[in-house]
């Protein structure tokens, strides 16, 4: 099988900092993969890389075969923040994101989007009457929308609540499980990377550079308790530990 | 597994509120709008008081509101007073529309490139600093005295606040909501079209809102100089035949008129920026 994603030694400078050193993944069709590690280590940089909102850097990013010059429609990104446009109902948000040939059935697309997300009763909306969670739904819906072939999301949960961004992750699985469109998951959350993804890779401090991967080789949907998972978030909270990460799920670190 | 209870939960909390009876809500939206009638109610009965019952002013001084509404009567009867509003009314908006839609153009470019505003935006600022009525010489100079200069003077004053907002509303635009036209693949026009020119809008609005109040004045500028028709004109001749009632006839046809303008602006602005998140007023 062909790769969807392939880095290919990937080095990013801001300035004379290094950002990213040499980092190299593959990712197949239908895959969820989670990007975990230090915060600020340049995993929401290499997401702008791939999506193409920033261009400078050395190595090779190829889609589905193609080398990404500048955003297009085979790349989606979903933002940590909803970025909804405020004066746009939140049908209209959503519909913002087909593609234009399919404008044509917006009425009944965006109707299936509202639904998968659980929006059906706030199609009217403004984003001012949204709650975070809501918002972040919309925004979920308005990037499935464009059926983009890699979807990417960047820390999309994290500024949520505990029980809302579980919520949510509910949502993405069943997205997936339905359609099985292929996601790069940046996020802080491990238990939530645990529990959605195929692999998790684990990004050393910066620059970053791929330290481990971890296969989870569970079925969805999955229990969040298995000891699978428990076993694996050891490993992975290690691995982080040795990354250099400060990560507050860390037993470890005590003050002082 | 999140039962259904928690979902439809977190529907309710997070739905606007709903809003209250309709005539409870039409009531109170009707108080408010008569409260705005209070100040100019007691400033007619303060006018009455100091002509007709206390006679501070005498009548060729301040005429009582009797005098200004038989005057006003005269007018109407003679038809004299459509002639006068109908003149001034056209000038407005036809040199409000000219000047707003150069501004609309001039701005759009200005506020999108970067070139085009160092080459234009020092020329317009200066010129914007030049008063009103500094034009008007050279105005009839150019253009005679008929209805061009006229409706120049008008458009000048119209052009500058709706240039003016509209450049920096462009320049508002939020660089995130921009990210997103691009990953979903929008090019230049459909930034412009999708996400700018919807992000200025508010800015827009308050630029012809002052755009059009200005009008009015360049109005009665351009009206007070050379003019057979007009409130500007009969503002004029009231003072010539010493007739302050028809002077004041004109003035509140100028406030009332302008004020009646601004109100149908707001009534569209109310329309257009429901999605706004912004403080209103307590």
């Amino acid at each position: 099988m062909s790769s969807l994603l392939t880095l290919e030694a990937i080095s990013k400078h801001y300035t004379t900092e290094p950002i990213l050193r040499n980092l190299s993944l593959e990712i197949q069709p239908g895959e969820i993969i989670s990007l975990v590690g230090p915060s600020g280590c340049g995993k929401s940089t290499l997401l702008r890389l791939i999506s193409g909102l920033d261009r400078e850097h050395e190595g090779q990013i190829l889609v589905d075969g193609n080398i990404i010059r500048e955003p297009n429609r085979t790349v989606g990104l979903m933002f940590q923040e909803p970025r909804l446009f405020p004066w746009l109902e939140v049908r209209d948000n959503i519909a913002f994101g087909l593609a234009p040939e399919r404008r044509k059935h917006s009425q009944k697309l965006v109707n299936e989007l509202l639904e998968q997300v659980g929006l059906s009763e706030s199609a009217k909306l403004l984003p001012r009457q949204l709650s975070g969670g809501m918002a972040q739904r919309v925004a979920l819906a308005r990037a499935l929308a464009g059926e983009p072939g890699l979807l990417l999301l960047d820390e999309p949960f994290s500024a949520l609540d505990a029980f809302t961004r579980m919520r949510l992750q509910e949502v993405v699985l069943a997205i997936w499980l339905r359609y099985q469109p292929t996601m790069l998951l940046v996020t802080h959350d491990i238990d939530e990377a645990l529990y959605l993804s195929d692999r998790v890779v684990i990004l050393a401090e910066k620059p970053a550079s791929v330290q481990k991967i971890i296969e989870v080789g569970l079925e969805r949907p999955r229990d969040r308790r298995h000891p699978e998972l428990l076993r694996l978030r050891s490993e992975l909270l290690e691995a982080l530990r040795f990354a250099g990460s400060g990560l507050s799920a860390m037993p470890s670190q005590s003050p002082n | 597994m999140l039962s259904n209870r928690t979902l439809e939960q977190e529907k309710i909390v997070s739905r606007p509120v709903a809003p209250p009876i309709l005539g409870k809500k039409s009531a109170r939206k009707w108080l408010g709008w008569l409260s705005g009638l209070v100040l100019p109610a007691l400033l007619l009965v303060g006018w009455f008081l100091v002509t007709d019952v206390f006679k501070v002013f005498r009548t060729n001084q301040l005429p009582s509101p009797g005098r200004v509404w038989n005057a006003a009567v005269q007018l109407y009867s003679t038809g004299d007073l459509y002639k006068h509003l109908f003149a001034s009314l056209s000038r407005v908006l036809i040199g409000f529309t000219i000047g707003a839609t150069l501004a609309l153009l001039i701005g759009t470019l200005v506020g999108l490139w970067r070139p085009v505003e160092r080459l234009v935006d020092p020329l317009l600022q200066a010129l914007r600093n030049v008063p009103s009525l500094a034009w008007v010489p050279f105005l009839l100079l150019w253009m005679g005295i008929d209805e061009p200069p006229k409706l120049t003077l008008i458009a000048i004053g119209a052009f500058f606040p709706v240039y003016l907002n509209l450049v920096s509303g462009i320049r508002q635009v939020d660089r995130k909501l921009m990210e997103v036209g691009y990953i979903f693949g929008l090019n230049h026009f459909g930034m412009v079209q999708k996400i700018i020119l919807p992000t200025s809008l508010p800015y827009l609005l308050t630029g012809l809102r002052s755009g059009l109040g200005q009008s009015w004045l360049f109005l009665v500028a351009a009206e007070l100089i050379a003019s057979t028709r007009g409130l500007g004109f009969l503002l004029i001749d009231g003072e010539n035949s010493s007739r302050p009632d028809i002077m004041l006839v004109s003035i509140i046809f100028l406030a009332v008129l302008g004020k009646l303008f601004d109100s149908l602006l707001q009534l569209i602005e109310r329309r257009l920026l429901r999605w706004t998140d912004t403080f209103k007023g307590r």
